[in-house]
């Protein structure tokens, strides 16, 4: 049973074993052809969408102020509100008729500054108004964001005062990066240039200490790590005003309205390279482009009176070759007001349209067409059937209202336009862009 | 000088008596001990006086006598024999002598010349079975025990120690005798000039639990409580070892022998210490004394052990009947078991890491859980609390786990371990038999265990964490082995010879079910190239055999979830395999003769079939594992041949170069110390669930990662491996993921929904199934966006390497209406009774009760008993039931048919 005699150069059974290296050779190649089996995949996972809910950063109840929260949801389905902070308190909020719902923020917690998450289903958009008797803001509803995101217009002069708010209402820590700019250039206290904002969590920044005698100051903030929203607030004698920190774009639209003469127009460069902007005037004698225009380096920011630019009716476009925030800031006697440009769209939410305060609330339509366009208005709460009004190219039509309790109102057009709203009750001037909807 | 005859039934005492009145040196009376009316009746007729037993010796002897010589009724002393005694007693001083004892009938086999003992009273002469006398030992010398079968004790001495103890057999009560003569200043000494003849298999000197009772009670008696103290547990654990040793030699009586020895001096407790108070009035010495004539260790441990490495000897080299009368002096020279150590201590060092550190935890090398009796239990028809549960039952490995961990009472890592060991033990020595068969040599059949367990393909296997495969490599070769070999004869050896087959078959199935078919291809082919029917017969009972072995599994197991468990891993380098195969079939196919070119045949199309098995698309991956340790015992077979290559200008480099590129993985294997296994990467790191959580049960852990980093198997959404464990240790009984049911689709939506980041409150979601934690491995980047915007899976800095996640939303697995969490324990969920009723985040299934219903995919029961329980399958309960008898039907039939060695003498 030894190895085979050296001497013999041919084994026996030549055939057979010549047949079992080919059998077992054969294998190994149709295994070398066939390669290690694919890996398996299972069925595609969604990428993490925009997940239905909003973050209310300029929320307010308590100190003399009164919050409400209009909401806009697509679905019906039961929605919740929930105070930013650990453990927060919570309530739900039930949208009627074709999807709005308004809540007193004070029913839930009276902090101040109270900032709130709202979880609702399908497409949903919303804003907080805030009131006392000589002041009125209105914030958009935000989601959280890793940014670079930005609002302008705050001021730390004379009497003004200013604030940040920023809210991270998620389980994650978030790392921020902040940047503040004011007509004195890059402007950011060393000791918020960085810092971590914990989870579900809440901070309030008071700006009179660390800035004082600005009169022009915007916010970019970003977050390294998590996701953020934030909003400012200024504060005049009386009246506040607040904005909603936002993205960057290319192009943003403002309507001119009678309350905003006197107001400014305020851009701020989000990129990272140096950027042009220009500034077109619109209105129904058409378009007068470069009205203003300039080069922007990264973070800069100017501030152009609206008189300055001509703007009377109508409205403004903003366009830039890097992102841009802008904002129009209404500085008027006691009268605080701003808002963040608006891009165009045909479908709009005003989540809000009921104050509770004396006064006017308003809806404005800025058609930077040049074609003209009818606008449909249906109340949210589907109280009254809807009505409709031609807004012609160029031009920005006031549409005051008075208070229509329930929810907002839902503007829809064949064109594409700008839709701001806000409330007007004595000194105080609340204002906002409305909410587009996709 | 009197002599006294201790005379039982069945002993010739009239040639005894006869033999004494031959005595030059004459005793002045003789007196028969024992024996009945039959011993009085000889007495009586021959004109000597009689005792009914041994305590009455000392008031029956005449008061005239200075010594008593103590003669067994089936001995024929030498007519010098007494004077040889009665002369040396005298001259060298001793209290108690003893004679020379040679075997009736065998003029020259010495059957005692005076010995040592060992610290328990075993005694230990040092002769060769069968050793001749050639006057080699005539030297008078003190010895710790002397056979009983002719002794001379001083009379006075006798009385002082009470005499022999009446309680005890002969052999146990000259070793008492002894320890007590010498504790009390008296010299026990061999004369070897004083020569008797006593008969062999004398029925005083029978070894059994009154020898060993008796041993026992004389050392209790002797020794000092210092030396007790140490000598009692040492003794009692070596003579465990030592029933367990003879378990394995096929002997239950030494169990059970020394459990009733222990237990009857615990009943004669009392006399003992009686005994030891009488001793200590009269004691001289202390016990180093008695250590002077003392051997270490343990006798009857070095015996077992002889023999079973002789046993193990002969496994390995099947066919050579050495002696037993050989084998304690030379079966540790043996090339076989010396090298079989060589192999033991490689086997240690490839393992150290496992001893070190216990089994790595990844992969399906995951340990038993804490609870192996509702393991056992779920494996018998109860709840499988895999995943999300089922009332399937887990795979056998499971329950093999359990029942290990139930051995070593609940000791789950030394199980793990020691099932790793046994396996690798297993394993080689079954291929090194294997391969014997196949023809090849005993050096080859090392190498062969070697590529087996350690080659490029046990390698992928075991690296990619298939801790079941290598378990079920040790019963492989042993399941092949009984259809390889020579047929036996006669039915009772074909009998045993499947049973042993089907019960390793079964063991391989118990850890690897499929492996039952690798089996039957593995058996089938061998058949067809012997073209021996007989092999391709004994294929069909072993597989059955097998397969009821895992009946509970067969019957209700899901076979698909198994097989597609887990992927086939890739032998990297991708070329090794192809080009060392190829390169070891071309060389070993022309360079051997028929009978071991069967071998090679056999070796080359499992290593090729086997691996091909793996790659095929349509085979099921679990195939394709079976089919790659197919492949590496193929491999192995391969190698051993490649050793034997001795011819051929060209062949033996390339037989070498193959040999290397075989073998180069062994080394691998051995340098990590993990048996092939791969780094732990589980044993600690679920552990922060029950650290962290404020509730008695830490809830379920959602793993999400890469596929292959996950313990045990997992299911795929996109390129994301997910799963849930329950609990804080991923368990071996998790390890296999039952078939998907209607609660694993929920998951599958649920986890879609948390990676499309639907909803802000993906833990409120998680929740309901009774997840309390989410573990994100590093890697999983396709859900940081959707983590990074949700509220209540809050982050907890616990795990450097991965995102671990506390579900604030979570309720746990089982929640009654009123608010309260039932507890997931011993196979069933318990909590306080209520009215209302109870949730129970597992899959529905109408087993569940009291009073079952579903809501939605889970299960809601009445919460009135405040237990909720999983009524078993009947099916799978007989299964289980008839699986255990056929367990040990296969033991009893292969202890029964067992090929029986020549005759052994007795212990």
């Amino acid at each position: 049973m030894g190895a085979e005699s050296p001497t013999r150069k041919v084994p026996k059974m030549i055939w057979l074993r010549l047949l079992l290296v080919t059998l077992v050779l054969g294998m190994i190649g149709a295994g070398i052809v066939l390669g290690p089996q694919p890996r398996e995949v299972g069925p595609e996972l969604p990428v993490a969408g925009e997940g239905p809910y909003l973050i209310c950063p300029g929320a307010v109840a308590g100190g003399g102020f009164m919050g409400r929260l209009g909401l806009f949801a697509e679905d019906p389905a039961p929605g919740r509100l929930t105070v930013v902070s650990p453990g927060g308190a919570s309530a739900t909020i039930q949208p009627a008729g074709l999807g709005g719902a308004i809540a007193s923020i004070g029913d839930l917690a009276e902090l101040g500054a109270t900032p709130l998450y709202v979880e609702a289903s399908g497409q949903i958009a919303a804003a907080t108004f805030a009131g006392a008797a000589d002041a009125a803001s209105l914030v958009g509803c935000v989601r959280g964001s890793p940014g670079p995101i930005a609002a302008l217009g705050v001021a730390t002069f004379g009497n003004e005062s200013a604030s940040l708010h920023l809210v991270n209402p998620f389980a994650h820590d978030a790392t921020l990066r902040l940047e503040l700019v004011s007509e004195l250039g890059t402007d950011t206290p060393s000791d918020l240039e960085s810092f971590r904002l914990p989870a579900a969590t809440h901070l309030e920044i008071g700006l009179g200490q660390l800035l004082t005698g600005r009169e022009a100051v915007s916010i970019e903030v970003e977050a390294l790590t998590g996701l953020v929203a934030m909003s400012v607030v200024r504060a005049a004698a009386t009246d506040v005003a607040a904005v909603e920190a936002v993205p960057g774009s290319l192009e943003w639209h403002i309507p001119i309205f009678a309350e905003a003469q006197t107001g400014q127009l305020h851009i701020r460069s989000l990129s990272d390279v140096v950027g042009d902007y220009r500034v077109d005037r619109i209105d129904q004698s058409g378009t007068l482009e470069g009205v203003a225009e300039a080069t922007l380096n990264p973070g800069e920011q100017v501030v152009l009176s609206l008189a300055d630019l001509g703007a009377a009716q109508g409205g403004l476009a903003v366009v830039g070759t890097e992102p841009l925030v802008t904002a129009l800031v209404i500085e008027d006697g006691n009268r605080r007001a701003a808002a963040n440009g608006g891009v165009l769209a045909s479908r709009w939410v005003v989540p809000v349209s009921s104050t509770g305060l004396e006064g006017q609330n308003h809806i404005w339509i800025f058609n930077p067409g040049d074609a003209p366009l009818v606008a449909g208005f249906a109340r949210l709460d589907g109280a009254a059937p809807g009505t409709s009004l031609e807004v012609a190219p160029g031009a920005t039509v006031d549409v005051p209202f008075g208070d229509i309790g329930g929810g907002g109102m839902l503007v829809e057009s064949d064109g594409l336009m700008v839709v701001f709203y806000g409330v007007v009750s004595g000194d105080a001037i609340g204002l906002s862009v409305a909410a587009t909807l996709g | 000088m009197a002599a006294v005859v201790l005379f039982t039934d069945g002993m010739n005492l009239s040639e005894t008596l006869s033999a004494l009145s031959r005595q030059v040196y004459k005793p002045d009376s003789v007196l028969v001990v024992g024996g009945g009316e039959a011993g009085e009746r000889i007495a009586r007729d021959q004109g000597h006086a009689f005792a009914s037993s041994i305590s009455r010796i000392l008031e029956t002897l005449p008061e005239g006598s200075s010594y008593v010589w103590l003669v067994h009724g089936d001995t024929q002393p030498r007519p010098d024999a007494l004077s040889s005694l009665v002369t040396e007693t005298i001259r060298n001083d001793a209290s108690v002598s003893g004679s020379k004892v040679l075997v009736t009938g065998e003029d020259d086999r010495l059957d005692s010349v005076g010995s040592a003992t060992d610290a328990f009273g075993e005694p230990y002469s040092g002769l060769d079975p069968g050793e001749l006398d050639l006057e080699q030992y005539d030297v008078v010398r003190e010895v710790a025990f002397v056979s009983p079968v002719s002794m001379l004790v001083r009379k006075d001495l006798l009385r002082g120690l009470r005499g022999l103890d009446p309680t005890v057999p002969p052999l146990a009560g000259g070793l008492d005798l002894y320890q007590r003569a010498r504790l009390a200043g008296g010299k026990v000494i061999v004369v070897p000039s004083s020569e008797v003849f006593h008969a062999d298999g004398c029925p005083a000197d029978r070894r059994g639990w009154r020898q060993m009772a008796g041993r026992q009670r004389a050392m209790l008696i002797a020794y000092r409580p210092v030396t007790l103290a140490w000598v009692l547990p040492v003794g009692l654990l070596g003579g465990i070892a030592d029933a367990v040793g003879q378990i394995f030699l096929g002997r239950l009586g030494p169990l059970l022998d020394y459990v009733r020895s222990w237990l009857w001096n615990l009943a004669m407790l009392p006399g003992t210490v009686v005994a030891r108070r009488g001793l200590n009035r009269i004691r001289r010495t202390g016990d180093e004394e008695l250590f002077r004539f003392q051997v270490g260790g343990s006798v009857r441990l070095r015996e077992t052990g002889a023999e079973l490495g002789e046993r193990l000897s002969r496994a390995l080299v099947d066919g050579e009947n050495t002696s037993l009368s050989e084998r304690a002096r030379v079966v540790w020279r043996r090339p076989s078991v010396l090298m079989g150590l060589a192999a033991l201590v490689i086997l240690l060092i490839a393992t150290r890491a496992i001893w070190l550190g216990g089994v790595p935890q990844t992969g399906f090398s995951l340990i038993p859980g804490d609870d192996p009796l509702a393991t056992l239990g779920s494996y018998a028809g109860g709840w499988n609390g895999s995943g999300l549960g089922s009332p399937n039952p887990p795979p056998p490995v499971a329950a093999l786990g359990a029942a290990a961990t139930l051995v070593l009472g609940g000791r789950a890592g030394l199980a793990a371990a020691l099932l790793t060991f046994a396996a690798l033990v297993l394993g080689f020595a079954g291929l090194v038999r294997l391969t014997r068969r196949a023809g090849a040599g005993l050096a080859a059949g090392y190498v062969a265990g070697a590529v087996y367990l350690g080659g490029a393909a046990a390698l992928a296997l075991f690296g990619a964490g298939q801790w079941p495969l290598l378990i079920a490599a040790g019963p492989l070769p042993w399941a092949l082995d009984p259809i390889i070999a020579s047929q036996p004869s006669g039915r009772r050896r074909t009998m045993g010879t499947w049973a042993r087959g089907g019960l390793a078959a079964g063991f391989a199935a118990a850890a690897y079910p499929p492996l039952l078919a690798v089996i039957g291809i593995g058996g089938v082919l061998w058949g067809i190239l012997t073209r021996r029917i007989r092999s391709l017969v004994t294929t069909i009972p072993v597989v059955i055999l097998g397969g009821v072995g895992i009946a509970p599994w067969v019957v209700g197991g899901e076979l698909m979830a198994l097989l597609e468990a887990a992927p086939v891993p890739e032998i990297r380098p991708t070329w090794l395999w192809p080009v060392s195969i190829a390169l070891a079939m071309a060389t070993a196919t022309l360079s051997f003769d028929r009978v071991r070119l069967t071998g090679v045949a056999w070796g080359g199309l499992l290593a090729g079939g086997g691996w091909l098995l793996g790659l095929i698309p349509v085979v099921p991956p679990g195939v394709g594992l079976a089919g790659l340790l197919l492949a590496s015992l193929g491999a192995g077979l391969l190698a051993s041949m490649l050793t034997e290559v001795r011819e051929g200008r060209a062949r033996r480099p390339i037989a070498t170069v193959a040999l290397a590129l075989l073998l180069t993985p062994v080394a691998i294997t051995v340098g990590q110390g993990r048996a092939g296994l791969p780094a732990d990467a589980w044993s600690q790191r679920l552990a922060f669930a029950g650290a962290i959580s404020e509730s008695a049960d830490p809830g379920r852990v959602l793993i999400l990662g890469r596929l292959g980093e996950l313990p045990g198997g997992s299911r795929l959404a996109g390129d994301v491996a997910y799963r849930v464990v329950d609990g804080e240790q991923a368990t071996l009984e998790q390890a296999y993921l039952p078939g998907p049911r209607v609660g694993d689709v929920a998951l599958e939506s649920a986890v879609a929904n948390l990676a499309g980041a639907t909803s802000l409150r993906p833990g409120a979601e998680l929740a309901r199934f009774g997840i309390s934690w989410v573990l994100v491995l590093e890697g999983t980047t396709a859900l940081n966006d959707a983590l990074s915007s949700q509220v209540d899976l809050f982050p907890r800095l616990v795990d450097p390497d991965s995102q671990v996640l506390e579900n604030v939303s979570a309720v746990g697995r089982a929640v009654a209406d009123d608010g309260r969490s039932w507890i997931w324990t011993n196979g069933a969920y318990e909590g306080t009774p209520a009215s209302g009723r109870v949730r129970l985040a597992d899959n529905a299934d109408p087993g569940w009760g009291p009073d079952w219903m579903a809501v939605d995919w889970a299960n809601s029961v009445a919460a009135t008993e405040g237990r909720a329980v999983f009524r078993a399958d009947p099916a799978v309960q007989t299964a289980a039931i008839v699986s255990v008898a056929a367990l040990f039907v296969m033991i009893l039939g292969s202890w029964w048919g067992r090929s029986r060695p020549p005759a052994r003498s007795p212990r």
